[in-house]
Parts: structure tokens; C-alpha cells; sequence
């Protein structure tokens, strides 16, 4: 028993923070599960979305102070040692999860620079991420004209020439709207039914069934954007 | 054209061809000026006038465009195999990458390392690479057997390590993950 509290009263020291697994497995924790829900919802919605804020800022608090109660347990016993362990392979999970958040809209971002600047979406992005979509897209744009557009007429450029100060990103960016990727909304998504639904015209169009809670469907995203939006349905 | 089908058909990167992509510009250029004295043919901008001259003067405009529109995405799909190159084996491009590949796309891959870099430390607040760990993590420790000499390396849990041609060592899979994209660590047991 009192072995048993010891273990307990080291586990707490080296955990420091305040992130509590308690006894429940990793995918029970609530502020994993929203992110793992909120990493599926980025990777299978086509368009971008807005930065969940909030939770990652939240996630990398945790990470921080989690980190800095493992590095300032200097000397420890081979005890300590083991739940060192324990906890920095937490941690690593824990950043998994953020780096696959940001890569997985990074790699969106990337493929739909010219939309996100062409249609003011900057708004959805993060600072880091505002930042990376500014100076990509003075990338491409040089590396093109390195290539090839500086052999062309200037009327025939795409990109433009801008003045420095305006090399950031806005609607009135000098670029040709033949050259922007959109993303594709009719791809089709799985979505879960949160709860019951009468029967939507233009919904899933040959349903004629009620939809009910639970239920799992493949259908066209943009014929169900509003209700993931709602909370009435979730990707699944 | 034959170049894109050249790149579509290769799964690596393909030579970069300079002397089509210079023809290429020229042609663009010539329909330019083709399609232009045409435009000029048609009296007061009516295209009824001369209908002939008009439809001439929009095929012209049509390739041009077309043209335009097959180099932007040859260049575009030469950028991404640098890109994808570089989440898949880091930061060292192979030999056939570097022979391949122009001086400026060569400018563009290193850009473009930097540009990921400065977003990883930007993005959050914890130390982070986001370009280590794409597969979930199951243990801390990975045994790893170095292939190709590396030398000494400062890692942040465990300090100076000497990665020593077939040397055997228990590290942290994220600190050295650049070296096992190049191949230069392999997992022992995987």
C-alpha cells in the first residue's frame, strides 16, 4: 500500500502540469478526442477551415508545461526514470497530434494558395500560417518568372509585377483567375447523423427515408456542409 | 508538350528542358504578335467584318492561352515532386534530383525548406518539427543501426552521439529522423 502511494506521490511530481489522464486510456482524454475529431475534419473537408485556435493554443500549453516539468527533474531514481519515460512518450503523442493538425492544413494551404489569396480566406488562417501563404506565393511567383515568364510579354505574364509593399496576400493580387486551384465540394464525405432529421429536399438525394441519429452516409460535402456546420451531422 | 507527358509518365523528376521551354516562350510570343496583326486587319474592332480574320485571330488566342496554361502546371508539378521529395526524404536531394533539376528549382527546393522551417517554429508555442514524426509514435526509443557514416551529432535528450558506420544505438526516433530519411539510420526490426 504505501509503495503503491509513493509511485502515486512520484508520478505526480514528475507530471508537474496540469494535463490529468486519470485512469482512462489516451483516446477518452476530451481535449485528444476534439483534436483527433478536428484533425479528421480538416484532413476530409475539402476547403480550408478556420483555425481551431483555441484548442491547439491549449494542446501547446500543455505540451510546454509538460515538457518543462520533464527537463527539471534532474537526478532521478530508476523509478522516476521509468515514468519519465511514460511521460515523454505522452508527449511525443501529444505533438503528433499538433503536427499532424498543422501539416494536414499546411499541405491544403499549399495546394490552394492562389484560392485562399484570390478569395479571402486569409481570415481563416493562423498568423504562422498567413505568413507562410504570403511568402509561398512570392515563391512561386519568382520561381516562375525565373523559369519562364520573364521571356514572355508582359501582357502575357499571370503574375504580375507588384510593388514590394503590396506583396501580401489580397483579393486584388495580380493574378490570373485561369491559374486558381479551387477546392472540390462535391466530393463526398462520410458524415454521422448527430441526431434525427426529417427528410431535406436537396439533401441526400435518393434518400426518401427520415435521417436518423447514427446514421452514416456518403454524400457530397457541399450537400452537407450545413449540417456538419450545425453539429447535426459530424465527418466521420 | 512532350515534355508533360514526359513528367506525367515519370515518377521521379525528369531532365529539365530548357531548350523546349525557351521554344515554347518563343512560340507564345510569336502567336502573340501573329494574333495581334491580325486584330489589326479587322477595321474599327467590328469581327463581323472580316469573320475569317476574327476566328483566325481566337484560335491564335486560344493556343497562346493553352500554351501559357501547360507550362504554368509543368512548372507546378516540378515544384510539388520538390516538395513531396522533401517530406518524404528530407532536406539532401538524391543524385538523379540534383542532376535533373534546374538551377532555379533547385533555388526553389531550399527556399522552400526555409519557408517550412520558419513556419515549424512559428506556428506554435512548444518546440516543434513538423517535419519529423509523420507516422504516430509507438515507442520513444527506436534501435536504430547507423548504414552510412555520420559522425558526431548533438541530440537534445541524450547530448553528443557518435553515429558511427554500423554502430547500434537506442534513440529518440524524432531527433534523428532526417537521417533516417536519407537512409542514413535504418530501425532495427522494422
Amino acid at each position: 500500500m504505501e509503495a503503491k502511494e509513493e509511485t502515486k506521490k512520484e508520478q505526480e511530481e514528475v507530471k508537474g502540469a496540469d494535463l490529468d489522464y486519470g485512469d482512462e486510456p489516451e483516446g477518452e482524454n476530451p481535449l485528444i478526442k476534439k483534436m483527433i475529431k478536428i484533425i479528421l475534419k480538416e484532413r476530409e473537408i475539402p476547403e480550408i477551415l478556420p483555425y481551431e485556435e483555441e484548442t491547439v493554443s491549449e494542446l501547446d500549453t500543455i505540451v510546454k508545461e509538460q515538457e518543462e516539468a520533464v527537463s527539471e527533474q534532474e537526478t532521478r531514481t530508476a523509478n522516476e526514470n521509468f515514468f519519465v519515460m511514460i511521460y515523454k512518450t505522452e508527449i511525443e503523442r501529444l505533438k503528433f497530434l499538433l503536427k499532424t493538425y498543422l501539416r494536414t492544413r499546411l499541405f491544403k494551404i499549399q495546394k490552394y494558395y492562389l484560392y485562399i489569396i484570390k478569395h479571402e480566406k486569409a481570415d481563416l488562417l493562423s498568423k504562422a500560417e498567413y505568413n507562410f501563404v504570403a511568402n509561398y506565393f512570392l515563391y512561386k511567383r519568382n520561381h516562375f518568372k525565373e523559369c519562364f515568364t520573364k521571356d514572355l510579354y508582359d501582357s502575357l505574364n499571370d503574375f504580375v509585377e507588384i510593388k514590394e509593399e503590396d506583396a501580401v496576400p489580397h483579393k486584388n493580387a495580380p493574378v490570373s483567375e485561369d491559374l486558381v486551384v479551387q477546392p472540390s465540394l462535391k466530393r463526398p464525405v462520410f458524415i454521422k447523423m448527430n441526431c434525427d432529421m426529417p427528410r431535406v429536399n436537396d439533401f441526400v438525394m435518393e434518400t426518401k427515408e427520415n435521417l436518423k441519429m447514427g446514421e452514416i452516409m456518403l454524400v457530397p460535402y457541399d450537400n452537407c456542409k450545413d449540417l456538419i456546420e450545425a453539429n447535426v451531422a459530424e465527418i466521420v | 508538350m512532350e515534355a508533360l507527358s514526359i513528367l506525367h509518365s515519370s515518377k521521379v523528376l525528369p531532365e529539365y528542358p530548357t531548350y523546349e521551354i525557351r521554344q515554347a516562350t518563343k512560340d507564345i510570343n510569336d502567336l502573340h504578335d501573329s494574333m495581334e496583326r491580325k486584330l489589326k486587319e479587322i477595321p474599327d474592332d467590328d469581327a463581323t467584318a472580316k469573320p475569317e480574320i476574327s476566328a483566325s485571330a481566337l484560335i491564335d488566342h486560344y493556343k497562346l492561352e493553352r500554351s501559357k496554361r501547360v507550362l504554368y502546371a509543368y512548372h507546378d508539378e516540378r515544384c510539388n515532386r520538390l516538395e513531396r521529395y522533401f517530406w518524404r526524404h528530407g532536406n539532401e536531394l538524391s543524385e538523379s534530383f540534383q542532376t535533373n533539376a534546374s538551377k532555379q528549382e533547385t533555388d526553389y527546393f531550399k527556399n522552400y525548406i526555409n519557408l517550412i522551417e520558419e513556419y515549424s517554429q512559428n506556428a506554435v508555442e512548444c518546440n516543434l518539427d513538423i517535419t519529423t514524426t509523420m507516422e504516430p509514435p509507438r515507442e520513444l526509443l527506436a534501435k536504430l543501426r547507423v548504414i552510412e557514416d555520420i559522425g558526431e551529432v548533438y541530440l537534445p535528450d541524450v547530448g553528443s552521439v557518435n553515429l558511427e558506420k554500423n554502430s547500434v544505438h537506442y534513440l529518440k526516433k524524432a531527433d534523428v529522423e532526417q537521417f533516417i530519411k536519407a537512409g542514413k539510420l535504418i530501425e532495427m526490426g522494422s
